[in-house]
């Protein structure tokens, strides 16, 4: 009995210190002021009338950075792609989306595309760029 | 003996969901923050044109401690004029803020981006205690 409490009292600490720990990283992480890479432009583009198709972001980064895109289509986290980019003027990545939901909006699906460049320990930049209403033909579920 | 120990495992079993529970709940919940930045765009428009509803709204707690918000709205490509370019000094509530944004004919192929920033500040010393920040870009044809 005495072996069960004490191990369990020190799980609980040990569960106390996680829970510690991450609540102070959110205060350093949070100081991103440097925008070394930037977005400059997002587009969609469909060969099958709107029910798969590539977005396509145009940016610049003043250093090398990695970077990731993240779609949301109504709202719903729908695709992401990742990599990484050379110090560069007009760079252009890429999220292939291979399938779209049927629209719960006659204008279309609402898209916007997440794209978080990071570079080191802690540089982050977030941009998020709008796509608006994206018809489709034929999606279906 | 044998009850006993039953009875402990039983006991301990019980126990589990209680320690877990608690964390889960807890996990990274400081006292103070900055929430989200929200950024709306709504489409409107009558028989003279249509434009761009432009939301931006931000906030940090505690009420009491001192924030500042900084939101610059400029259309993309830069023409060399902010739509909107403001950096409030140490304030004691949230920053809410529509603007107008007329639409732009879909050939030009123009954005515009909003790019927001909240800080909050340690009442004592004026340290930076936490910050959120949101670049968003929409194009600015009618939808």
């Amino acid at each position: 009995m005495h072996t069960t409490a004490k191990t369990f009292v020190s799980t609980l600490t040990g569960l106390a210190m996680l829970v510690l720990a991450p609540g102070i990283a959110p205060a350093n992480a949070a100081s991103a002021g440097w925008d070394f890479c930037g977005t400059t432009g997002a587009d969609w583009s469909t060969s099958t009338q709107g029910r798969s198709g590539t977005v396509t972001v145009t940016g610049d980064c003043a250093i090398k950075a990695n970077w990731r895109i993240d779609v949301y289509v109504n709202g719903e986290y729908w695709a992401t792609s990742s990599g990484s980019v050379n110090v560069s003027e007009g760079h252009q990545l890429r999220t292939s989306v291979p399938t779209m939901p049927k629209p719960n909006d006659k204008r279309g699906n609402y898209t916007y595309a997440k794209i978080t460049y990071s570079a080191g320990q802690t540089w982050k930049n977030v941009h998020e760029e709008d796509l608006g209403y994206l018809p489709c033909k034929g999606c279906t579920t | 003996m044998r009850a006993r120990a039953v009875l402990s495992a039983a006991a301990a079993l019980a126990l589990v969901p209680v320690a877990t529970a608690p964390p889960a709940q807890a996990t990274p919940e400081l006292s103070w923050r900055c929430g989200e930045i929200s950024v709306h765009y709504t489409f409107d428009n009558d028989q003279t044109g249509g434009w761009w509803v432009v939301n931006t709204s931000m906030n940090c707690t505690p009420d009491k401690w001192p924030k500042r918000y900084t939101n610059e709205i400029s259309p993309r490509p830069f023409e060399g004029k902010y739509l909107l370019f403001e950096h409030t000094g140490y304030v004691n509530q949230g920053y809410d803020k529509t603007i107008i944004i007329d639409a732009t004919p879909a050939a030009a192929k123009k954005s515009v981006c909003v790019k927001a920033k909240s800080i909050l500040y340690f009442p004592d010393n004026k340290n930076e205690a936490a910050s959120k920040d949101k670049n968003s870009c929409f194009k600015t044809a009618a939808p």
